[in-house]
Formats: C-alpha cells, structure tokens, sequence
C-alpha cells in the first residue's frame, strides 16, 4: 500500500479509533467540533504529519461559527494536502514549509513543482517560495507559469521573492494581465525563466 | 496644410484608449499614498502591497528584526466601527486576543510580533463583520465562505 492511500484511510477512519488530542487550543472549541476533529488530527499526528495548522484551520472555522461538518472538511482537505507537500517536498521539511506547500497544492500546484523547487533550493528554507508561488496562482497568473517562475528564482534571497511579487502585485493592479506582469518583473529582474526552448510561457 | 500621419493617428488612438483598470482603483492609490507616507515616518523596510477597499483601506508594513520575529503592524481604515480586532493563525483565532487601537483620521491599528513564514489572519469588525486585509494577499483557499488574507515574514535568506 502506498504512503498516500495509507495517509487518506488514515484521515477516513472514524473518530472510535484514536484518543482524543490533548492540545489545550482544542478546549476552545465548541465539543461538537471539538469530537468531530480530534480523530481527524489524531489520525494526522499519527503518521506525523505536524497538527498546528490543522488546529489552527479548526480554531478559524469554530471563530467563522462554521458547522462541525464544514469544519472537518476543512481540516481533512488540509490534512491531505500536508501528506501530499510531504511527499513533495521529504521528510526533513519544517512544519511550515509543509503548511506552506499544502496550501500551495490546494490552489493547484503539482507535486512535482514543489519536489523541484526542493531540489533546486535545498539549502533554503521554502516558506517564501512557496507563499509566492500561492500568491501568484491566486493573482490568476496560470499553474505552470508561476512554478517556473518559482524555480527561475530559486538561488535568490527571500528578500527577492518578495520584491519580485510586488512588483507582479502593482502590474496587475494597474490594469495588466497576470501573466504579462510576470513577464515585466522577469524582465525587470534580468530574467528570462518563460522562453525555455521547447515551452510556451 | 499638414499629412495627416498614419502612425502619429496610431499613437494618438491609443493613448485615448481608455485603460481597464477595477473599480476601486482610487481607493487603492489613496491606499499606497498613505503606506508610503508610514514608511517615511516608521523606519518601515517592507511595505507588503498597498490597496484598499470599499469597506476600508488597510496597510500592513514589516518594520526592523527583532529577537522574537518581526513587528508587522496591521492597519484598518474603518471610520464608523466601534471596535476593530485581528483574528488570525498567530492567535489562535481568539477575536479578544488582539484588538487595534484607533489612530485617528478612521485607522486601526495593531502590532505583531511574528517568526518568519506564512500566516492567514482578517479583521472583525465591531466583534461580527470579518474583513479580509485589502492591502495584502488573499488566500484563494476559502474553507468557511469568508475569505483570509496572507501576511508572509522572510526569514533567513540563502
């Protein structure tokens, strides 16, 4: 059995098979959230998956007056998508760096992008690279374009994935389309990561 | 008299072109205006993005290092609210945990000590309305039909 079918059964089992997360945060939960989500994040703790964003995403929607329902939906989405950045990404990823590529995975990014940028930037940690690659899918600039862009940056300084998505941020609030402002900030930068031989930007 | 010259016609048709820009594009302007009028006054090095909204224009700037993580100072221009508070991965979610102070002129405002990643955070407004950060990122990932923005603190760099 695969490590992602272990990871969704895991996450499917029901609450009876688990005990009951001893996080003080979940007391602050209504106890019908509270019993819907703690098996959630017992199965996740389990199999090691870090249990502080999906207690945290369960703390949002109990402060939203979300339904238990729509609150362990959530949580379980988010579970997925952390065993996913995971594999992507290995084991020796920090918390947030998972959190970070869960996130980024769920707005559509592929798995092998983050295993490359992870590749390509090993010695760095990838929260920003991968909190830009998030915010630049949500800006509308399409999967593929933004991972290579993401890569393109690879050996730069958080500092430049920052400077580089402002200045996407302000093209774009300025009336332009999300893939041209892209191009403009690459060229602005001295980079070219969109007119590799063989594929379109 | 003069030609008439098809590539001057070219130009001059363009530059009337009117330019497709969204709704709240004045509020946005006003929005950088004042993020930038902060960062000559704050010693701010980082000024995240700067838009507004109609429901109120908010700026968030990272100031200096310091030992524990950053100070990011959250801003929201809400005239009429009677309570504005930040709500967000940090706290826990807790609408009592970090209320903003009124500065005048209709602005809230918090600091926040944060550690270097990634976190969702709104604003709830005279303790019911939650209000996503018009001058920072949103979260395309909205779980409970109310959308987060994303506040990200570099850490450090290669």
């Amino acid at each position: 059995m695969n490590r992602r079918v272990s990871v969704v059964l895991a996450l499917l089992v029901p609450a009876i098979a688990f005990g009951q997360s001893s996080d003080p945060r979940l007391g602050r939960m209504p106890a019908a959230v509270r019993s819907s989500v703690a098996p959630v994040i017992d199965s996740a703790n389990l199999i090691g998956l870090p249990i502080g964003p999906l207690i945290e995403k369960a703390l949002e929607g109990s402060a939203k007056g979300a339904s238990p329902d729509a609150i362990v939906a959530a949580v379980r989405s988010l579970a997925t998508a952390l065993a996913g950045a995971r594999e992507s990404l290995g084991a020796p990823s920090t918390a947030d760096e998972l959190n970070a590529g869960a996130v980024a995975l769920r707005l559509g990014a592929r798995r092998e992008d983050l295993s490359r940028l992870r590749a390509a930037r090993s010695r760095g940690n990838l929260v920003v690279p991968l909190g830009v690659l998030s915010d630049l899918m949500a800006r509308g600039v399409p999967t593929d374009t933004a991972a290579r862009v993401i890569l393109a940056l690879a050996a730069q300084a958080d500092d430049e994935y920052l400077a580089f998505r402002r200045r996407v941020d302000r093209d774009i609030d300025l009336g332009a389309a999300p893939v041209g402002s892209v191009i403009g900030a690459l060229n602005s930068s001295g980079r070219s990561a969109l007119t590799t031989p063989g594929k379109k930007p | 008299m003069f030609d008439r010259d098809e590539s001057i016609e070219r130009v001059v048709r363009e530059l009337k072109r009117p330019v497709p820009s969204s709704s709240d594009l004045e509020a946005r302007v006003m929005a950088r205006v004042l993020a930038e009028r902060r960062l000559t006054t704050r010693r701010a090095v980082w000024p995240i993005a700067s838009v507004a909204a109609a429901a109120g224009l908010a700026a968030v700037l990272v100031f200096g290092a310091g030992a524990h993580g950053k100070p990011v100072a959250f801003t929201l221009v809400a005239p009429r609210a009677s309570s504005v508070a930040i709500v967000g991965d940090f706290n826990d979610w807790n609408p009592h945990a970090t209320p903003l102070i009124r500065t005048g002129s209709g602005a809230w405002e918090a600091r926040v000590r944060l550690a270097p990643g990634q976190y969702n955070y709104a604003f709830v407004v005279d303790g019911a309305t939650w209000v996503p950060d018009p001058a920072a990122p949103k979260n395309a990932v909205d779980d409970f039909g109310s959308p987060n923005s994303v506040v990200t603190v570099a850490g450090a760099s290669l």
